[in-house]
């Protein structure tokens, strides 16, 4: 059994569609990486999962039990949270504030305020500095352990990449590992196509809201995956693939 | 040497006054919600206390005991079936929302109680008073002032350092993003209000006590309550301190001057603070736009 | 990007002959209707049937209609503030005063108080200017107590202004008081039916114009208008001087219906809470809601006013839950829902031919009214 499970997946913005029929599974501990143009709707597509959206049509899963009825705030207490794009902290709080807010799992798993300062020495040295006056390598380090604060089953990061030096992406993604070794399934939005594969698992292509080809990253085909990203489909629409 | 105990008398009036807005300070800084039934929510938390030491032969602080944490309970009532929805409903809901409260408040008090000033009994403390060579310490300008002071501070103190209060901050910074790392926000803002309520309902009594109370009275408490969180800038407590302390003392000098002027006089001030700095003494420039 | 409104699945545009039609492409482009037509019709014949009534009724009816006047105009001027400009006012009571107390100075010259009601309302234009100046970097709810803490500082001035008659407030003189009482009542009742017919005639002309289209997309969002080139510091300027003027007009028949005033009434915030219930339940954001909330209003008002204050606790109740459940009022849940309108302000698209099959041209949706609350939920506190 898949830890997360998309199926048929219909979302929007009042009258405008985004995600058509979109499936994807995750399973324990796996990286997936969502790749895309701009607007394809991989942000769409996270914000619905974190459930700050409301589905259309479809259903979500978590370890079997459907969540699609879950307000968002109940969803990072089931284990599913979100890194939103841009950071988003809380600009008044300082760093170590910004870490302790998050509710409701905060004892149920190895992430405590220490092993985050151990995981990011960046974040630790300005612990007691306003989030607004943080760098942004700095802040997406406080984005990150924000969200692992919470002890999550499935994190979604979304394009951690934005805004960032190459070495500080680096680093990031150099930590990934060590996330997925707590037992987190990582699915991770990223604009770089190099990047996202070198990284992930499994990859999975969205072109104007629906998924036009998923495979496994080692073995797909770079040049049809670049097609598929502008829509010069290499491969018909990808079923679910399971592990 | 008069005129330095205007300025004390100023100086405890604004603690009324702040003590009277902080809850409305409170409630735009963290929900970005103007209350329009403020002041009557002050009013009704007197008449509350009023008719509980009626009803039970009770002194004035045994009242208030009991009333303070009915107003607290009233606050969470009201966030949760009225003002919660109302925010959730758009940026004019809201106002809409709380001035028809207003109205229903007001109205529901005229009936009750009848229109009349009823006046609230505190033995002598109303009049009871230190006197330091010239000046005079009247005791219950005192009490409201310290307890201004208690409650801006305490408040202060939890939203900085207790959990809860991060939770506050937090969700004041970026709702959906709070939302989004768990937090429960409708009992959040409920305490919040709760928390505003019960502030409200504690100042308008103390208020009474000099100046009696009457179903009416909510809307110059609101006004009063306003202008002291305009002046001293939108979301911060401490300059909500310091706008109601302008107004009491703007207040006490023009009335040793021109006693009908001197209401008017504190208006005024406020529409120039509004001219000169929109967004007041310690506001952040964008915050009142 | 799609249209915010939610669009009606089964568009009933009503029917009526294409005014404008893009050249070879069938679709066209209405702004008026067969049911407009006849609103308006029965609108100017019913506006001559008022204006015979003194001949034909007592003074009791015509003093009643009189009241039903001019709450239709304070409904429709507050609803052109907020409804269609997107600007809360609690404070419209201080041009009332301000309309009244010239008509007064005026009459205490001898002049006619018309031209009494012409320079109040002239002279509230000229005091909104810097009033509004003051105001305006206000948003929403600071906007609206700034407003009302404006009325609030007349009424003190004026309470403490013997010359205008303090808190006893001013009794009009002049012209009027030598009339006789019947020629005075109907002088009276004209003035109440010309200025509600100029003032609904003038706030649907205008909400038709340029400014009607540049003031809902402020109302709605004004960063996206201001980028189309909307000019939204003057769009809102005019709604509020507008509104001003009008509402000077009104307090000017209001101390001719009167004959006397005082600070403490004219300057009440009541004003402003009858407006807000009028629009709100008829239907803010409509040119028919605020007409139709008068009237049940005044019916109200007539029915309960004998229960005392326990009314005003009702229509309270009722006008929030209107806000909460039927933010559309009367005629924004039952009418514009299904696209009626007997005063469109809006464009309507028709689609090419008739007969074919497939989803019609949809509307725009209800006619300029704002969706449920008023545009984007702010978020609230969500569910949770």
């Amino acid at each position: 059994m898949s830890t997360l499970a998309v199926r048929d997946l219909d979302a929007g913005y009042e009258d405008f569609q985004a995600l058509f029929g979109v499936s994807l599974e995750l399973a324990e501990g796996e990286i997936v990486a969502l790749v895309g143009a701009n607007g394809a709707g991989k942000t769409t597509l996270l914000m619905t999962i974190a459930g700050a959206l409301r589905p259309w049509r479809g259903a979500i899963t978590l370890d079997g039990t459907d969540i699609t009825g879950l307000p968002d705030y109940q969803r990072a207490r089931s284990g599913v949270v979100l890194v939103p794009e841009g950071r988003r902290l809380f600009a008044s709080l300082t760093a170590e504030e910004n870490i302790l807010v998050p509710a409701g799992r905060r004892d149920a798993g190895p992430w405590t305020l220490d092993a985050l300062y151990e995981l990011f020495p960046m974040v630790a040295a300005r612990r007691s500095h306003r989030a607004a006056l943080l760098s942004g390598g700095e802040q997406q380090a406080v984005a990150i352990a924000r969200a692992l604060a919470a002890n999550p089953r499935v994190l979604l990061l979304d394009e951690v990449s934005l805004g960032l030096a190459p070495a500080i992406v680096d680093a990031f993604y150099r930590l990934l590992p060590e996330i997925q070794a707590a037992g987190v399934s990582i699915l991770l939005v990223e604009q770089d196509v190099d990047r996202a594969l070198a990284a992930s698992s499994r990859t999975a292509c969205l072109l104007e809201g629906r998924v036009v080809m998923t495979g496994d990253s080692a073995s797909l085909d770079r040049d049809a995956l670049i097609a598929a990203y502008f829509g010069a489909p290499a491969a018909p629409p990808g079923p679910a693939v399971r592990t | 040497m008069t005129w330095v105990n205007d300025i004390l008398q100023g100086i405890f009036l604004g603690g009324a006054y702040a003590l009277t807005a902080v809850g409305l300070s409170l409630m735009f800084g963290v929900m970005r919600m103007v209350n329009l039934a403020h002041g009557d929510l002050a009013v009704c938390g007197t008449y509350l206390a009023t008719t509980v030491m009626a009803a039970f032969g009770v002194p004035l602080w045994a009242a208030m005991l009991i009333m303070v944490p009915l107003a607290f309970v009233l606050g969470l009532v009201l966030q949760l079936s009225l003002f919660g929805r109302a925010l959730r409903s758009g940026t004019t809901a809201p106002l809409l929302v709380t001035f028809g409260l207003s109205v229903m408040i007001e109205n529901l008090l005229l009936q009750v109680y009848s229109a009349n000033t009823r006046g609230v009994g505190a033995g002598d403390l109303d009049v009871a008073a230190a006197h330091i060579g010239a000046l005079v310490l009247p005791w219950l300008a005192m009490l409201k002032l310290i307890l201004a002071l208690v409650v801006i501070g305490g408040l202060s103190v939890l939203l900085r350092f207790t959990a809860w209060g991060r939770r506050v901050r937090a969700t004041s910074d970026d709702l959906a993003v709070a939302r989004l790392q768990g937090i429960r926000v409708r009992p959040l803002f409920a305490s919040v209000t709760g928390i505003a309520i019960a502030a409200a309902a504690l100042a308008g009594t103390l208020n009474a006590v000099t100046t009696g109370v009457y179903p009416t009275l909510g809307a110059l408490t609101l006004i009063f309550a306003f202008e002291a969180v305009v002046i001293g800038g939108l979301g911060s407590l401490w300059g909500t301190l310091l706008g109601g302390m302008l107004l009491g003392v703007t207040q006490v000098v023009v009335s040793q001057v021109s006693v009908p002027y001197a209401l008017l006089a504190s208006q005024l001030l406020f529409l120039v603070v509004l001219a000169v700095r929109p967004q007041g003494l310690f506001g952040t420039p964008q915050a009142a736009g | 990007m799609a249209p915010r409104r939610t669009r009606e699945a089964a568009a009933r545009a009503p029917a009526a002959p294409p005014r404008a039609a893009a050249p070879g492409t069938g679709v066209a482009v209405t702004r008026w209707s067969r049911p407009a037509t006849v609103t308006v019709a029965a609108s100017v014949v019913g506006v001559a049937v008022l204006a015979a009534l003194p001949y034909l009724a007592g003074t009791g009816v015509t003093q009643a209609l009189v009241t039903l006047f001019l709450l239709v105009s304070m409904a429709v001027l507050w609803n052109l503030l907020a409804g269609y400009a997107g600007m809360i006012s609690f404070g419209q009571q201080a041009y009332l005063g301000i309309g009244a107390y010239i008509v007064w100075l005026v009459s205490k010259t001898g002049m006619s108080p018309f031209l009494g009601i012409v320079a109040g309302a002239g002279f509230c234009v000229v005091a909104a200017v810097p009033i509004f100046a003051l105001l305006r970097p206000l948003s929403g709810g600071y906007f609206a107590v700034a407003t009302w803490v404006v009325a609030e500082c007349l009424f003190l001035y004026v309470t403490n202004q013997l010359w205008l008659g303090g808190g006893t407030g001013v009794s009009l003189s002049g012209q009027l008081s030598a009339m006789p009482p019947v020629l005075r009542n109907a002088y009276t009742y004209w003035l109440a039916l010309a200025l509600m017919a100029a003032v609904v005639a003038g706030v649907y002309l205008l909400v038709r114009s340029r400014f009607g289209l540049d003031s809902r997309a402020t109302r709605d969002e004004p960063a996206a208008a201001a980028t189309m080139g909307v000019e939204v510091q003057r769009t809102r300027w005019l709604a509020y001087l507008l509104a001003a003027l009008g509402f000077g007009a009104v307090g000017g028949v209001l101390i001719v219906s009167t004959l006397y005033i005082d600070p403490a009434t004219v300057f009440s915030v009541n004003y402003s809470a009858d407006m807000l219930f009028m629009v709100v339940i008829g239907g803010i954001g409509t040119m028919e809601g605020p007409v139709i909330g008068a009237v049940v209003f005044f019916f109200v008002q007539e029915e309960f006013a004998g229960y005392g204050a326990w009314y005003l606790v009702a229509i309270g109740a009722v006008a929030i839950v209107v806000v909460l459940t039927a933010p559309g009022g009367l005629w924004g849940q039952t009418a514009a829902r299904r696209g009626w309108s007997l005063l469109p302000v809006g464009y309507r698209v028709r689609a090419p031919g008739g007969g074919s099959p497939g989803p019609p041209g949809a509307p725009s949706g209800p006619d300029g009214a704002p969706g449920p609350g008023d545009g984007a939920p702010v978020g609230g506190d969500g569910d949770g």
